[in-house]
């Protein structure tokens, strides 16, 4: 008997499409001219156009405007900062005070999405950066995932992202650059390369991220709702969000932050740029 | 420094998903009617697109899966003013008897077998195997552009297989010079 394995190699060898003519630029980009010319129509229940009848209908996702806050960025360390667009939990309300862990397809995706978000930063002036980094940070809060990528040099990026946004609509929010002179921090040292608060629409979110020296294990913040936030510190770097304007003068005047030690000590620090 | 870039409006995220697309869609769509008025009707089906564009699926696969959908119906619509169809059958490329040669006989022969078991399949069968093995759709996405559910496609496909094997092994082999005699159809089910 032959093997399902042997006729799909076979039935492959003989592909008409292999046989017909290959795609047309040209005819390609004159349709999308014509077709983007003509006007969407909002989809309604007696729209007659080829769709199955059980599709189904989802709403409209509209987007939101996007403005960019007060997020900043080491300024001196020629970092960019990027807003948002997004879709799938807009409102923050799945978001977490402690952070999980992205693993597996979850993690590869989440970094897939922010290298493929930055690798044209710049006419592409990071992408050598970006495939000499590492993954230092993938963390997850609600539907919303982080990863920080380092290098030892200094380098950073981040990308805060809306993991069940659309994928035509999936925007990221973060930043990409290398502190022009970036000093060694100590054992105990905190300093931060982001810190401040942007919005997307109408939604204010407050982030934080940066690097820690070797004896810093843990961090967390308190909130104006008096919530800890548990701030991910992993391979020399932390990062934490949350929704609102509240980190909106961090970037001037710091946040208090407990910073936990190898030896198990905590102090109350002030995160600065 | 502060880069604020523009977010990408409903014309951009189109123009996205039509340049990721559009090259698969000309294949579907290739191997399912003559090659002629292919680009014809891929941009027709990318005009349905545009005009629903509002309820495209959130995942990649299923926008693609759902645009293959889209582009199904409108090929079978074009074909109900003869016969009212449900399915869409598959050519194969044509296997010419000058590519005999010694040294690749076998192959030859083996497309030949395998052409003549094709064209006794059910459009029902083609179309299944086609969206496996073509277009390489995970059932989940298969199911979608059938408007099936994906249990009745992995079944579909159970069937499809099993007939393609019996028909491969069991026709008289082409080298016996001898056809097939116009054996009914296999069962689409």
């Amino acid at each position: 008997m032959t093997s399902n394995q042997h006729l799909d190699v076979l039935l492959r060898s003989m592909d008409a499409a292999e046989q017909s003519s290959p795609p047309s630029r040209e005819r390609a980009q004159s349709d999308l001219m014509r077709i983007l010319s003509s006007e969407p129509i909002p989809a309604g229940p007696n729209s007659k156009t080829a769709t199955q009848p059980s599709a189904r209908t989802t709403p409209n996702r509209r987007r939101r405007a996007v403005a960019l806050g007060g997020l900043a960025a080491a300024a001196t360390a020629g970092m960019l900062v990027f807003p948002a667009i997004s879709g799938g939990d807009p409102a923050f309300a799945t978001w977490t005070a402690a952070p999980g862990t992205l693993i597996g397809s979850e993690r590869d995706a989440a970094v897939l999405d922010c290298l493929s978000s930055k690798q044209h930063v710049g006419g592409g002036m990071y992408s050598t950066d970006l495939s000499a980094a590492k993954v230092a940070i993938a963390e997850r809060r609600g539907a919303w995932v982080t990863v920080v990528l380092s290098r030892e040099d200094g380098f950073e990026a981040t990308c805060t992202t809306d993991a069940t946004a659309p994928w035509f609509n999936k925007g990221t929010i973060g930043s990409i650059g290398k502190p022009s002179n970036a000093p060694s921090l100590p054992a105990r040292g905190i300093a931060a390369t982001q810190l401040g608060t942007g919005s997307i629409g109408n939604k204010p979110i407050s982030i934080a991220s940066g690097r820690v020296g070797t004896e810093v294990t843990a961090m967390s913040y308190i909130n104006s709702a008096k919530e800890r936030v548990v701030v991910t510190v992993s391979k020399g770097q932390f990062a934490f969000w949350l929704p609102g304007s509240e980190l909106q003068n961090a970037s001037d005047q710091g946040v208090p932050v407990d910073v936990t030690y190898t030896d198990g000590t905590t102090e109350s620090r002030r995160l600065s740029f | 420094m502060s880069h604020p870039s523009r977010p990408p409006d409903r014309a951009d995220a189109f123009r996205s998903l039509y340049e990721s697309s559009y090259g698969d869609l000309l294949r579907f769509v290739q191997r399912r009617t003559e090659a002629t008025n292919a680009e014809d009707v891929v941009a027709e089906a990318f005009l349905v697109v545009w005009r629903r564009f509002a309820e495209a699926p959130v995942s990649e696969d299923d926008a693609r899966a759902w645009v293959f959908g889209i582009t199904r119906n409108l090929l079978l619509n074009s074909r109900r003013g003869e016969q009212r169809r449900q399915s869409l059958g598959i050519r194969l490329a044509d296997v010419s008897p000058d590519l005999f040669s010694a040294s690749h006989a076998d192959l030859v022969g083996s497309r030949i077998d395998l052409s003549r078991a094709w064209a006794l399949l059910s459009e029902v069968h083609q179309e299944t195997l086609g969206l496996a093995v073509f277009e390489n759709m995970a059932a989940a996405q298969a199911a979608k552009v059938l408007g099936i559910s994906p249990v009745a496609f992995r079944l579909r496909l159970t069937r499809a297989r099993r007939a393609l094997r019996l028909l491969f092994d069991h026709l008289p082999n082409h080298a016996a010079g001898v056809l097939a005699a116009s054996p009914e159809k296999a069962s689409t089910l």
